[in-house]
């Protein structure tokens, strides 16, 4: 028994930790590699396996220039003027980023990750100019972009506002913060089947109103824009009590006697909101969108169960995307789009943590 | 009384009146945005189909008559659906939740005390291991788990020869052997691949899970720094 727990002894650092690293190995790291083989691979269902061919770039290729393009990006036809404008005007501005960081503190990796964020920015304005700024049909990628970056910033304000309006000094806050809360314990599917049942204009609730309105015969799910902004009102829903709950913690820890002080001096609500509480919740607020965003590329329940992608594709999200693509056995396809979406959100949220999240924590310390 | 005045508060750190009206205005508007709609959904559930079907009803006694069919369908009739899919998510959410609570404090607390240093060589002789097994797997149809655990026993042993200085000449003659012995056995399988199909699955299930936590053991216990201490009696 003893030299049994001596053993034990000797060994707990590596029985400690090997669970975790098994874990992560099998479940994390091999699919992670497996679905990178898979995108490069034409795979095809036979009896008791499947066959694989390697393609190369070909699925890449089929989803960003070829058949399955509409899909992903959309239709490309002539770009308006607006379009050209859009694309002017963020060049220059990209440029200018670009140009103003070479007269700072040049460092070369600081000016790699720029350029890498700024190209991609302004592949993102190319994409939306030739889409949705001259009148075509995007696809998934533009549809995610907008239902994060959007979306979610509706979400994030919303949350700020109710946020500062129950960390002041009031009666019954805390039942309405508790009451706030509850979005969130309900499953992201009952959610949508809920706003399914409010949003219909005939048998909803809300039905009066837009009958008042002239809105009585109009079929939300049959178009497209009024299908993209329920969705975004239900994830909206669910979302805002988590922003909420964080943003009030934050809001709770910033200190009285500079906020007292900044009162006395005799600054206004807002400047003392601005100069005062922002920047002490700035770290955050900011850390809170960088999960929300993360969270909103993922988004797929309520869209599939409210939608399904219709009309058309016009609702559908990159993860449905790879999940339509899956379940249509095109297997190499599936995993070319999820690996899009994994580089994607890497190079936005790395871009916000790094230019945005890490700016606000530095001005903190100094 | 003028307007400006609403706005401004008797005392340092009180809310003025004008302000209290605003907020509580927001507050109440932002609980009726939270609460219809779950009370939609409960007021829905004792709806009889013919009170959803052709326009709104919104109170209880007064809109329409609440009848408990809805439940007594979920609880009673159709029992064993309901109760089946209730005891799924408490299996998968308790056991879920032990699983990671094992596991994450373990880490957690291995992480806190003692030092790792990860190798990165060690990760990229995985990696090409890996990769290796799924080409074997996918283009000569090999047995995934076949190959899979082969690919491990590989990477062990190649891991050992390769990257560690202080070996004896035993273990260096042991990985030649295995080395020979494994790639022989990869031919061979593809093969008489019809015999594995009978027989080989659950062996090499075993034998795939058995490497895997035995390769990770080793794989750790070679990074690990000797600095630190854990402190166990």
């Amino acid at each position: 028994m003893k030299t049994l727990n001596e053993w034990i002894d000797k060994q707990s650092r590596r029985l400690f930790i090997t669970p975790a690293v098994l874990l992560i190995l099998v479940f994390s790291v091999f699919p992670l590699i497996a679905s990178l083989v898979i995108s490069f691979t034409r795979v095809r269902p036979r009896a008791g396996g499947y066959n694989m061919r390697f393609v190369g770039f070909r699925n890449f290729k089929k989803i960003f220039f070829g058949s399955e393009q509409y899909h992903l990006l959309g239709t490309f036809e002539a770009i308006s003027a607006l379009g050209w404008c859009l694309i002017l005007v963020m060049l220059s501005a990209l440029l200018w980023w670009l140009y103003s960081y070479t007269k700072k503190d040049f460092k070369l990796i600081g000016f790699i990750g720029r350029v890498i964020s700024a190209a991609f920015i302004f592949s993102v304005t190319i994409l939306f100019s030739v889409t949705l700024f001259s009148g075509n049909n995007f696809g998934t990628l533009p549809m995610t972009i907008i239902y994060v970056i959007f979306g979610c910033s509706i979400q994030f304000l919303i949350g700020l506002g109710l946020a500062y309006i129950c960390s002041m000094n009031l009666k019954g806050r805390t039942f309405f913060r508790i009451l706030f809360f509850m979005p969130l314990m309900i499953t992201p599917v009952g959610i949508a089947y809920q706003w399914r049942m409010l949003a219909d204009m005939n048998r909803g609730p809300l039905s009066g109103i837009w009958q008042s309105f002239g809105f009585g015969d109009l079929a939300w799910g049959s178009l497209a824009w009024p299908a993209r902004t329920i969705i975004m009102i239900a994830d909206a829903w669910m979302w805002i009590p988590f922003i909420f709950i964080v943003l009030v913690a934050a809001l709770d820890t910033v200190s009285k006697d500079l906020v007292e002080a900044a009162d006395v001096d005799g600054a206004g609500k807002w400047l003392i909101f601005k100069d005062v509480i922002w920047p002490q919740i700035a770290p955050v607020a900011g850390t809170v969108v960088l999960i929300r965003w993360i969270e909103g590329f993922k988004l797929v329940d309520i869209p599939l169960v409210m939608t399904s992608g219709g009309p058309g594709i016009s609702t559908e999200t990159l993860t449905m995307h790879s999940w339509t693509q899956w379940r249509a056995l095109d297997f190499g396809g599936s995993s070319a789009v999820a690996y899009t979406l994994l580089f994607v959100t890497v190079i936005i949220c790395v871009s916000f943590f790094n230019f945005v999240i890490r700016k606000y924590s530095q001005a903190n310390q100094l | 009384m003028q307007v400006s005045k609403l706005f401004e508060p008797k005392k340092i750190g009180e809310t003025s009146l004008g302000g209290k009206v605003v907020s509580y205005f927001f507050l109440i508007v932002w609980a009726i945005i939270v609460i219809f709609p779950i009370y939609w959904l409960f007021i829905t559930s004792f709806k009889l189909p013919e009170d959803v079907k052709f326009y709104p009803t919104y109170l209880p006694w007064i809109d329409f008559n609440p009848s408990l069919h809805a439940w007594e369908n979920i609880l009673f009739v159709d029992s064993e659906d309901t109760y089946h899919s209730y005891f799924n998510s408490i299996i998968i959410s308790f056991f879920s939740t032990i699983l990671s609570i094992i596991v994450g404090s373990l880490a957690a607390y291995a992480l806190a005390r003692i030092k790792y240093a990860p190798n990165f060589r060690t990760i990229f002789l995985f990696v090409m291991i890996m990769a290796s097994a799924f080409v074997i797997v996918g283009k000569y149809s090999v047995d995934w788990s076949l190959g899979t655990a082969v690919g491990l026993v590989l990477f062990y042993f190649l891991w050992r020869a390769l990257l560690k200085t202080n070996i004896s000449f035993v273990f260096k003659s042991i990985t030649l052997i295995a080395l020979i012995s494994a790639t022989c056995f990869l031919f061979l399988s593809v093969s008489i691949n019809s015999f594995f199909e009978e027989n080989g699955q659950v062996l090499a299930s075993i034998m795939l899970f058995m490497t895997l936590g035995l390769g990770v053991f080793f794989f750790i216990k070679g990074t690990y720094s000797n600095d630190t201490y854990l402190c166990c009696s």
